[in-house]
């Protein structure tokens, strides 16, 4: 989506609704704009200044006078200025992003249907595969879960699994692989803990970054609902 | 004299650790553990910086947006327990 930086006034293509800034220096920079004309009643032309050098994706802005004036008369600062700063970008962040982007353009048209039917029974899923992908994330950074709070949320899935809604799902419904193969694998750690009091339940790397990212997907298409006031069964199923 | 020196505590959740890790290394930052939270996969962390230089601000600029990316896909809102959040 393209967007005006709030500061610079240059489009940008935003990853977020909600981005204002172009880079993270546009934002540091007006902020500290608003703390200039706070502290030394300096006023700033509406113009800003256009990024001066582009390291690596990262515009990096022409600093404020006033900022500059106290950078130069220290000759320690001036030292760590030759070191020229370079935007460390997170993987683990950066990946997450690419998959959201990619599985969206493929994906997004595949969550709801024009056909009320269709939509009814998506609808219904979605709300519930949402909260309980929550819930697994949520899960997975504690140290462990009670055996029976484990049990619960495996049974949870088994009911949706079950439900009519889900059985009546379009083929190319993107998770309906993915819940019936977490529900083996819940079960699976079910059946290895079988009298242990509390279970860990750990997601490996690549399935955190999945599970993020579906459950990215879902907010974009259905409200979060709290577990305690969902079922999982159908009215129709026994 | 006024001290320059500021501080700021950021709460790291573990999947950005390794990079929140690198910035504060890369730049040396001065740092300090405040908090463990194994119970909720983060770690608490203090870091002193030097109020107007530019390097530093950079630095703490990339883990705020790191850790807000973060936080943008993966909450919504502050998670009391499973059930009920």
């Amino acid at each position: 989506m393209i967007k005006t930086c709030a500061y610079c006034k240059e489009e940008f293509d935003a990853k977020r609704i909600d981005k204002n800034y172009c880079s993270a220096s546009c934002r540091q920079l007006n902020h500290l704009q608003r703390k200039a004309v706070e502290l030394f009643g300096v006023t700033v032309k509406e113009e800003h200044v256009k990024p001066s050098i582009d390291t690596s994706g990262e515009n990096v802005k022409t600093v404020l006078p006033e900022i500059r004036k106290q950078e130069e008369q220290n000759p320690a600062i001036e030292l760590k200025k030759e070191k020229e700063y370079k935007f460390m970008p997170s993987k683990f962040v950066d990946e997450v992003g690419t998959l959201y982007k990619t599985r969206s353009i493929k994906h997004t048209h595949n969550l709801f249907s024009n056909d009320k039917l269709i939509n009814k029974n998506l609808e219904w899923v979605n709300v519930r595969l949402r909260c309980l992908i929550e819930a697994v994330l949520f899960i997975s950074e504690r140290k462990s879960i009670t055996f029976m709070d484990l049990a619960e949320l495996t049974n949870s899935f088994i009911h949706l699994i079950k439900s009519e809604h889900f059985k009546k799902l379009p083929d190319n419904y993107p998770f309906k692989h993915f819940t019936t193969d977490f529900k083996n694998k819940l079960k699976r750690i079910c059946v290895e803990n079988e009298g242990d009091e509390e279970v860990p339940l750990k997601l490996n790397r690549k399935l955190k970054i999945d599970l993020i990212v579906y459950r990215c997907e879902l907010r974009d298409v259905v409200p979060k609902i709290k577990f305690s006031e969902l079922t999982f069964k159908s009215n129709t199923d026994e | 004299m006024e001290d320059k020196n500021r501080f700021k505590t950021l709460t790291v959740p573990l999947d950005v650790l390794i990079d929140v890790v690198r910035i504060i290394k890369e730049t040396e930052l001065k740092n300090e553990i405040t908090g463990v939270n194994e119970n909720k996969s983060f770690i608490e962390i203090k870091i002193e910086y030097q109020n107007g230089l530019g390097f530093h601000q950079r630095a703490i600029e990339n883990i705020e947006s790191i850790l807000d990316d973060y936080n943008h896909y993966r909450f919504e809102e502050v998670e009391t327990d499973w059930r009920n959040s």
